[in-house]
């Protein structure tokens, strides 16, 4: 028998596993049995949320851990690499977001689903931030510094090899007089 | 479990730990300290010793006394890439290593976290998969618990009143008798719910037992009329599915003939006749596939289903006859038997009433045995005094099977009854497990003028098997003259 396809709006599927009785139990049995299997839940809802968690300090301690040694490894050159690993890390623990969340255009307005995952996202990038100045901000910082001192010591050695500023003034003034006494020569003998 | 608990607060302890204590310190990278040292150029012997050293001091006290930390990887870098490098003998550099370079912690660290989260993983796959269990665990030890407090409160309650019935006939409220016949009416009455209860069992299996023969026999009818639809539809060369009715008819004019060429047919007599048959002999004579041969030979030549079968061995040692008969109808168990003998006297008499054109058959074994049965005793002997008259005009076929046929193992009384209203064939085992082919007739037969023939001498022919006549219907067309 060719089975019945149903096109309309409701495409709900019933399990094709028989359901079985269960034993029979008194009304004070079955809140026992329902208040007990309560607990269970919560126990099991308790230990995903743990996992979750674990998850989420997994791949922030990974992060961090493989920054700081890219960092202490190989200095300067390890930046790009650090960053470009936290970032990598952010997309792989942001990929159910990235897969889930549609942008539609309808009736001339934006519309997007699963805006809850979009706040997980800006808040999961926040703390990719975070992790990128706790593990790069101070070396960044100790770079910079470090190159303003060089420039400084550059500049220093400059104005040490340079004379001194009243001398460079008497090399002017005498230089002036003396050409100011050679024009007066040569315009005193034309007029002879 | 508990291991995986404690491995992932370890794991999660050395992944902090790790990563924010043991791999810091206070000076992670390489750094120079510079200080910037020019020597004067004021010279002996042209400027005086004292001079010269005057100039040098004042110069000290000018640059080199200040010191400037920078990262060594950026002072080198600076130096390579610039066009004018520092002139490094002017300077003072002080290397400052690292102080314990300790970043292999930071390996460490994702290490003991991704540890700590697949011991997890682990715990929570266990708890995952031992929840049910454990709420079918609980459901058990509340039942047990439940059913234990139940009985514990109904026997006590059976002491309290047994006290306070004390208590009543002590003070005279009731006397003895009164007690013990309320006691007698109570048991009275749980009797008679039992023995009730019993009877609706005994109905609905009655019931479902009638709902099965019907449906057997509307499915032998929509068989026929199938057959008889495709018979004339179907232009396949088959014999058997061209024509099955032709087929079929074909066969059974083919073994009527030839049984009644046997011997001037007197096993042509015997089937056709329907007089109760019973075959007797001893173990091994073939009595059984006799029975079974005759049975198949009326269904399909005599068009009379084998309604009901009643055999305490029906599917041990007698299966591979009684198999070929497609019996509506089993009765083994003892219940079913008793039941079954009460069935077939109440049928007959409503069938009489009828008066019915379809036939059908009764094939009964082992009746020896059943007056032996208490149970079935009583049933048996009531059945044995119908069949003699009963199943002829209820134009039902009746074979039995026995071991002899004396009053002991029919019902006393009967022997007029029995010689006139039964045929009785005799047969012959040779050593007790080879059946002969020698049959006695003990009585049943007529002559031409209707005298009563007595021990009449037959042999039965080789070909007479059940399954060689089951299959000479069904395919496998029978050789007469082998």
């Amino acid at each position: 028998m060719m089975p019945e396809f149903e096109l309309g709006e409701d495409t709900s599927q019933e399990s094709n596993y028989p359901i079985q009785e269960d034993t029979a139990f008194t009304p004070d049995e079955i809140e026992a049995i329902k208040a007990y299997k309560d607990n269970l839940n919560r126990k099991l809802s308790k230990n995903r949320s743990i996992l979750k968690g674990l998850e989420t300090s997994f791949w922030g301690i990974t992060s961090y851990s493989l920054a700081r040694f890219l960092i202490l490894t190989s200095g300067t050159q390890g930046i790009g690499l650090a960053i470009a690993s936290i970032l990598l890390i952010n997309q792989i623990t942001n990929r159910e977001v990235f897969d889930e969340i549609n942008i539609n255009r309808k009736d001339g307005q934006w519309s997007a689903d699963n805006m809850g995952k979009l706040i997980k996202f800006g808040f999961s990038t926040l703390v990719t931030a975070f992790v990128i100045w706790s593990a790069l901000g101070s070396f960044l910082n100790i770079v910079n510094s470090s190159k303003q001192t060089y420039d400084q010591l550059q500049d220093t050695v400059t104005a040490f090899n340079k004379l001194p500023e009243d001398k460079q003034n008497g090399f002017i003034i005498v230089g002036g007089l003396l050409a100011l006494a050679g024009i007066y020569t040569i315009i005193d003998s034309k007029r002879r | 479990m508990k291991v995986y608990s404690g491995l992932t607060v370890i794991g999660v302890v050395v992944a902090l730990s790790s990563a924010m204590y043991l791999s810091q310190s206070q000076r992670p990278h390489d750094l120079v300290a510079i200080k910037f040292c020019p020597k004067t150029a004021n010279l002996p012997p042209r400027y005086g010793e004292e001079f010269s050293q005057r100039s040098q001091e004042s110069l000290d006290k000018r640059y080199c006394r200040y010191e400037h930390k920078l990262l060594k990887e950026v002072w080198s870098q600076k130096q390579f890439e610039s066009s004018t490098p520092l002139p490094e003998s002017s300077f003072s550099i002080r290397h400052i290593p690292a102080s314990n370079k300790s970043a292999i912690w930071f390996l460490v660290a994702p290490i003991a976290s991704g540890i700590a989260y697949l011991s997890w993983t682990k715990k929570a796959e266990i708890d995952e998969l031992s929840a049910h269990s454990e709420l079918e665990a609980y459901k058990t030890c509340i039942k047990i618990s439940t059913v234990s407090n139940q009985n514990e409160r109904e026997f006590k309650n059976l002491q309290t009143n047994r006290v306070w019935d004390k208590q009543k006939v002590k003070h005279g409220f009731i006397s003895i008798e009164a007690m013990q016949d309320k006691l007698k009416r109570s048991s009275l009455i749980q009797d008679k719910t039992h023995a009730s209860t019993l009877k609706q069992f005994d109905l609905a299996d009655s019931q479902m037992d009638k709902l099965r023969a019907e449906n057997l026999r509307d499915k032998h009818k929509a068989d026929k009329e199938s057959q008889k639809i495709l018979g004339k539809k179907s232009d396949s060369d088959s014999e058997t599915s061209s024509n099955p009715e032709s087929y079929i008819q074909e066969r059974v004019n083919q073994l009527i003939e030839a049984l009644k060429q046997w011997e001037d047919g007197w096993l042509y007599t015997i089937i056709k006749n329907n007089k109760p048959l019973w075959l007797i002999g001893s173990q091994g004579s073939g009595k059984t596939n006799t029975a079974g041969c005759i049975a198949i030979i009326r269904k399909y030549c005599f068009d009379a289903p084998i309604y009901q079968l009643i055999d305490r061995h029906a599917t041990g040692e007698n299966w591979k006859v009684w198999q070929l008969l497609d019996a509506q109808i089993k009765a083994e168990s003892e219940e079913e038997i008793g039941q079954a003998l009460e069935d077939a006297c109440s049928r007959w008499l409503a069938r009489i009433k009828e008066v019915p054109k379809q036939k059908q058959q009764l094939v009964i074994d082992e009746f020896t045995n059943l007056k032996k049965i208490p149970s079935c005793k009583e049933s048996a002997m009531k059945f044995f005094s119908m069949h003699l008259t009963d199943t002829r005009k209820a134009k039902e076929y009746f074979i039995g099977i026995n071991h002899y046929f004396t009053n002991e193992s029919t019902v006393e009384g009967t022997f007029e009854a029995r010689k006139a209203g039964t045929i009785q064939i005799k047969k012959f085992s040779a050593n007790g497990e080879t059946p002969l082919s020698r049959v006695q007739i003990v009585h049943g037969l007529v002559d031409s003028n209707g005298n009563e023939l007595e021990e009449v001498e037959v042999t039965l022919p080789s070909w007479f098997e059940a399954v060689n006549i089951y299959n000479h219907f069904n395919g496998n067309k029978l050789d007469f003259e082998g």
